[in-house]
């Protein structure tokens, strides 16, 4: 009996250990989205950009953004990550933003004059001695206002 | 003695944990595989700028514009409308059996959902709400879509902006149940249905209105953007018997907006010839009613 609840407990250890490890940004990501669009004047995507990332590592987003349409972008990171920073190009490879400042929240509004592809790079800093355990969340939030009016 | 006993346990908790770290760096791996992925969005012109060679490793998502994005493109005309006749019927959901009907149909009805709330059709958007649930619940999405949104959408009747919202919100925990649970393939589908019908309800008001509304024709061109894109992630994915389905009749599209000469216009929207903008309109028509009519 007592060796069923050792191995009972010691299961419970391990998959809680490597479940967190390896789990989920959803409710992090469902969280931010309701911040951000939940009560402003923007509306979300109602898209699912998020991942967990190390230090050196970085998520990319291609997306189609329209002329005239307002849009805002918002990229975040959650606990073990000391901050990000993120990058904005259209098709033709014109840098739109550059935010080079680390920080763990980067809002950007634009409204752009034609329509193309951006791609939106959402980097984590490099950092002396970062291991797999340092993985945490990095989640993209896009919104746009109803209207061009 | 006592080790004897711990002996057993200690081997099991040590495959388990072995199990479960194996799980860690698979998706590890896939990160650098850029295997999460959700639509490609690529220049035509030069592809040179998706940087692929960068030594650091890196998370790709690709996204067409959702329903309620094109939805919203709707409000831009002063002369669009609502018209339900143009909706994927209710009675229609019970019929959808496979996954690739059920998927398809899941964005079809998450954009019909969408363009009733632009136009605050409360009821229409709590009815094709409740068969979005039956339709994800179907797929093994539980908990989305819930009465809780049904709630908060009947008390949130006057707020259109509030209402798009908590759509985009039911849309999202889907997407990433989907993701999380690595049915990308299913989330792709719903994607892909969702933009045909947002699409296919866009063609079927411009030619209501004559093909008058330089706005909403040039949003309709404009989607060569998401086709490139979409062509591209067919491509990822050109192994998946799922998207295989459906892959003629994207690549019909694309044949189709390649041939299509444009202009601008000078207060900048792009225009054609309404020749044209019938083919369109009949080409989405044609492939959004066989997915309709997938039984």
């Amino acid at each position: 009996m007592k060796k069923i609840v050792l191995f009972i407990l010691l299961g419970i250890f391990t998959f809680a250990g490597f479940s967190q490890q390896a789990g989920s940004c959803k409710s992090f990501a469902l969280e931010e989205e309701s911040r951000y669009f939940g009560k402003s004047d923007y509306i979300s995507d109602g898209k699912y950009y998020a991942q967990k990332l190390m230090p050196g590592d970085n998520a990319q987003l291609y997306k189609p953004f329209f002329r005239g349409k307002k849009y805002k972008v918002v990229a975040l990171c959650s606990g073990k990550l000391d901050g990000i920073k993120m990058e904005v190009r259209d098709f033709r490879g014109n840098k739109l933003l550059y935010q080079s400042e680390v920080d763990s929240v980067i809002v950007w509004e634009h409204t752009p004059e034609r329509s193309s592809n951006y791609r939106i790079i959402v980097s984590v800093p490099r950092k002396e001695g970062a291991t797999y355990q340092d993985r945490d969340c990095v989640v993209i939030l896009v919104g746009f206002k109803s209207s061009t009016n | 003695m006592n080790c004897k006993k711990l002996l057993l346990p200690l081997l099991i908790t040590g495959l388990l944990s072995l199990f479960f770290w194996t799980g860690c760096k698979k998706e590890g791996g896939k990160e650098n595989q850029n295997d999460n992925l959700d639509s490609i969005a690529v220049d035509r012109t030069d592809t040179s700028y998706i940087d692929k060679n960068l030594d650091m490793a890196k998370t790709i998502f690709y996204s067409l514009p959702s329903p309620t994005e094109i939805s919203t493109l709707l409000l831009d005309n002063k002369d669009a409308f609502y018209d339900e006749s143009l909706l994927n019927p209710l009675n229609n959901a019970e019929k959808y059996s496979t996954d690739l009907s059920q998927s398809l149909n899941l964005g079809i009805y998450s954009a019909d959902l969408s363009y009733a709330g632009i136009f605050q059709q409360n009821q229409t958007v709590v009815n094709y709400m409740a068969t979005a649930k039956k339709l994800a619940e179907n797929l093994g999405i539980l908990n989305v879509f819930d009465e809780d949104k049904v709630k908060e959408i009947e008390e949130n009747f006057n707020n259109r902006d509030k209402i798009m919202n908590i759509i985009s919100e039911a849309y999202m925990e889907s997407d990433a149940y989907l993701k999380e649970n690595n049915r990308e393939e299913i989330a792709t589908l719903i994607m892909i249905g969702g933009w045909i019908e947002g699409i296919y309800l866009a063609c079927s008001i411009a030619e209501k209105n004559n093909y008058k509304d330089p706005k909403i024709i040039s949003s309709i061109l404009e989607q060569d953007l998401s086709l490139d894109l979409l062509v591209q992630l067919l491509d990822e994915y050109k192994n998946s018997q799922l998207l295989s389905k459906i892959r003629s009749d994207i690549d019909e599209l694309y044949q189709l907006y390649q041939n299509i000469e444009t202009d601008v216009r000078p207060d900048g929207n792009l225009t054609t010839s309404t020749e044209n903008l019938k083919k369109i309109k009949d080409t989405f028509t044609k492939i959004r009613n066989k997915y309709v009519k997938m039984f």
